[in-house]
Parts: C-alpha cells; structure tokens; sequence
C-alpha cells in the first residue's frame, strides 16, 4: 500500500481540428472506483489513452501531468509500473503469434521475475480472474480464447505487473451478460481485497451503479459534472448525465 | 399470419483439420418454431448457445442438417430464382459489425441502395429518394448518403446497416446482436424506432441479444436457448422471469438500476 493517490493534472488533447479533450482533471484513490463516463465521442478513450501518452498518430497531449502522492511522474514511468491498462477489445492487445504464457513471461521479466518464480506468480493471477484450465488458457493464442477469456488473462496481466491503479476503457462491452457480471465480480474483489484503485470508462450507468464511487461526466471533451454515485443517481446536474440516465432507467424497467 | 416455420432442425459443425481428429460438434438440436408477422420475439442465449447458427439457418445462408425452414411452405435453403429474390426481399439480416458489413470505398447512400438495385424496380431517383427517407428513418441526414463508412460514428453506421436491411420493406429482421455494442441512449432511439415500424407497417422482428433488460423493452415473446435447445418459450409480461437455470443467470447477470454500495465516504471515515 505505498501509493494512495494517482492525479491527472490539467489534461489537454489537440488534434489537427483544434482541441479534443481540455482541462481534465481526475483523482484516483486506491481501494476505490472512479467512474468516467459519457456519450460516444465525448472524449472518454482519449483521456484514458492520454493520461498514459498512448496516443494515436495526428493527436497530441499539449497539457496535462500525472501526480502519483502529489509528486509529478512522466507517463512512460506510470504505464505499466504505477497503472496498467485494459481495453474495449481485448483481441487487440494481445501478440497474434505469441501464445498467453509468452505475454505473461514478459510483464514478470520487467519486475525482474523469472524461472519458477514467475511461473507460481502466472499461476496465482490466473487463479485469481477465474481461468481454471491454466495450461491450456498459458499455451493459447489469442485466436484460441473467447473475448471473455482474454479479457480475464487482460486483468490477470495486470495483476501480474502488481500495478496499485488500473484504468479500464470500457472493459465489458465486448461481453456478453454472464462474462460481464463475472468480470465486475472480479474487479470489485480486487478493489475491495487488494485496494486495487480503478478508472472505469464506460457509457452504461448499470456499470456504474454496480460499481462506481465517485463519477466524472464527460462531454464535447470537458468534465461537466462530478459528483458520488449516489448523488449523480439521485440530482443529475448536467443534460449529459441526465441523457444517460434517463435512457439506462427506462431499459432497466425502473423498478425500485 | 405465419412468416416462417422451423420444422424440426438440428445442426451442426465438423471440427478438427488437417491434424487434428475429425469430430462432429452438435450446435442446435430439435428446434420447432412459428414467426409471425409483426410479432417481436427475443432469442436469448449465453454465448456459444446455438443463437446465431440458428439465425443463419433461418436466412438460408445454411442448409440445417436435419429439418427445414419454410417460408410460405417452400423450404428456404432450395429457393431459386423469383422465389428466391421474393424470400431475400422478405427476410433480413443484421449483423454485429457494422465496420464489416459495408464496401469501405463505396458511399453510405450506395451501400444502401444495393438491395433496391438487385431486388427491385426501382430507377436511379426512386432509388435516391427511398434511400433519404431510410436514412431520416433511422435518424440520420441526406448529408450522411455521401459519406464513405469510415466517416460515420460506430451508432450511425450501425443505424445505416440497419437501414439497408430496412430498404426492401421486409416482413421479418434478424438483428444478430444488432445493437450490443451501442450505447444505451442510441439502443433506446432505436428500439423506439423499429417498435413504430411493428406498429405501422407489422414488420416481425427477431431480436438476438444476451441483454434481457433489451428484449423486456422491445419484445411480446421470448426464446431461451441453449446448448441448442430452445429451452423456453414464454410471453413477455411484467415480471418477465424464468425457470430455467440459464435464464436465471442472464436475470442474476442484470446490472442494478440504482447504485446500491454504501457511500464511499461513509466507508473510508466510517
């Protein structure tokens, strides 16, 4: 428990059209869940790809720090260190020609584990997402698994890299209903148990009830409400966060 | 009126290759079901229940191993000719990806006129304006006809594709998880949109989705499947719910409506 806090200072995002994403703040707090969420195209993935500097061609952070306990850090030393990152697609992120066991080698290679060690570490995290055919899932390539899976072998990369913050693009979209429950099932343990501290980037506010403590809005690339879950539920203060609501409350059915 | 009658079907895959044994995997299995027109049905399913096999099977892009579909008593996997282009005309399909199902050098308008210029008689200005009134349908502008579909957001191209399966005025839509990647607020535009549809013109609508928060807004029927079975079968009322073991998991699976977690604050001070 030696980091409690990750900020995002001030976060500026330009592309060739002008400014994408301007003056964004976040605070992540270990043990909790911040949720951002927002319509498509509000800027929600380019934050979370920006706080990191994973930015795609043609776009550019022009602003904008992380703070880890206050202190400023550059991107390059959080990514993967202090936060790691799982995205919508998890078939994307994984090496096409390099079976789970080999992506796994090389997160522990980083913290400097090898030889049995790693291999008893791979063997914890897999247990912990719930992968149960172990040597079956650590000898698959990405082709081999369903999106569940991988979204699961996403997390238990995470967990190896040991990292106290983890930021999640929209982490369930690609599922279906039952890898989705068991996937926030299994977030929420690692938050509670293990004060894993999350930023959930999602457009689904049951996400965000199962989830969240604290809750950005975000629209045209601005955070236009912050509030706790329990207030953005109850006195939703922007038109954004109201949409969204009104829309999740009527395909919930709204039964108290 | 009876749409389409599952007669009976079961199908399956051949698995293994080159190196691997040969084995036969059983998808679906004894399926018996009545479309009728403008009825909404859900298909509800975990994945890897047989839901878009059987939907495949229903277009006659596949010919079931055992049993037949019939539509107007003609068993759709041996159309030919006019009939064929009636049934094409009459049944549609959407799928997930919408990126994938449109010519990526060819504009909006054009991918959407493809079945009026196959499949009827329309000439090049009728083909246009029914284009544009597809588009406002669906909500999107005659500005979005000239765009290529890498132009377009993930909802509006989804909106396109469900447009073009609109074009033809078929009697039954497949929607093959259709709307599982859009967010909530598009779903409920659109869901809002083809309900009009139903209602004016009874269009049936098959809805495949692993959403039952979807299938209680959209649907007066709902299918349980799984491991190719239909496993239930029942109106959908207000208290939809099921007895069977995987439908009680898609209703466990549910997300809260309201946040239920005590306050964060309460729980780090308290």
């Amino acid at each position: 428990m030696e980091h409690s806090t990750l900020e995002l200072q001030g976060l500026r995002i330009e592309g060739r059209a002008g400014a994408l994403v301007e003056d964004v703040d976040l605070q992540l707090r270990r043990g909790q869940v911040c949720a951002l969420v927002g319509s498509s195209g509000s800027g929600k993935s380019l934050t979370c790809l920006g706080s990191l500097d994973l930015l795609p061609a043609g776009l550019t952070r022009t602003h904008g720090q992380l703070l880890l306990d206050g202190q400023a850090l550059p991107a390059a030393q959080v990514r993967g260190r202090v936060a790691s990152l799982v995205l919508q697609n998890p078939r994307s992120a994984f090496n096409p020609v390099r079976n789970m066991a080999s992506h796994a080698q090389e997160t522990l290679k980083l913290r400097g584990i090898g030889g049995t060690a790693a291999r008893a570490r791979m063997a914890q995290c897999l247990e912990a997402v719930g992968l149960v055919d172990r040597e079956r899932v650590l000898q698959a390539f990405a082709f081999q698994l369903s999106g569940g899976m991988l979204q699961r072998m996403m997390i238990a990369l995470a967990l190896m890299a040991q990292t106290p913050f983890l930021l999640a693009d929209e982490p369930t979209s690609d599922l279906d209903a039952l890898s989705q429950a068991r996937f926030l099932d299994l977030l929420m343990e690692l938050v509670q148990q293990h004060g894993l501290g999350v930023l959930l980037v999602t457009h689904d506010m049951g996400v965000v009830a199962r989830c969240a403590d604290h809750v950005a809005v975000m629209d045209a690339g601005r955070i236009v409400e912050r509030q706790t879950v329990h207030g953005l539920f109850e006195r939703p203060a922007s038109t954004a966060s109201r949409t969204l609501l009104d829309a999740h409350q009527i395909l919930a059915g709204s039964t108290p | 009126m009876t749409l389409l009658h599952v007669n009976d079907i079961g199908h399956g895959y051949r698995t293994g290759g080159l190196l691997a044994r040969r084995g036969w995997l059983q998808v679906l299995d004894g399926i018996q079901l009545e479309f009728k027109a403008g009825e909404s049905v859900g298909l509800l399913g975990s994945s890897g229940s047989g839901k878009s096999t059987l939907a495949r099977l229903l277009l006659g892009l596949e010919t079931p191993a055992h049993g037949q579909v019939t539509f107007a008593g003609q068993d759709v996997s041996r159309l030919r000719g006019r009939q064929a282009h009636a049934f094409q005309s009459a049944v549609q399909l959407v799928f997930q990806d919408a990126p994938g199902a449109f010519n990526p050098q060819r504009s909006i308008g054009w991918s959407i006129a493809e079945p009026l210029r196959h499949l009827s008689d329309l000439d090049s200005a009728a083909r246009d304006q029914r284009v544009l009134t597809l588009l406002q349908q669906m909500g999107l502008g005659e500005e979005h006809a000239q765009r290529l579909p890498h132009q377009l957001s993930g909802g509006q191209l989804q909106r396109a594709n469900i447009a073009r399966a609109l074009a033809l005025s078929p009697q039954l839509v497949v929607l093959d998880e259709a709307l599982s990647n859009l967010d909530r607020v598009l779903q409920l535009q659109l869901l809002q949109r083809l309900e009009a549809l139903r209602r004016e013109s009874s269009t049936a609508f098959v809805l495949i989705t692993h959403d039952l928060s979807l299938v209680r807004y959209f649907c007066q029927r709902v299918l349980l499947l799984d491991a190719g079975r239909i496993v239930e079968d029942r109106p959908v009322d207000g208290n939809l719910s099921f007895d069977h073991e995987v439908g009680k998991q898609l209703q466990a699976a549910m997300l809260p409506t309201r946040p239920f977690k005590p306050e964060a604050a309460n729980l780090r001070t308290g």
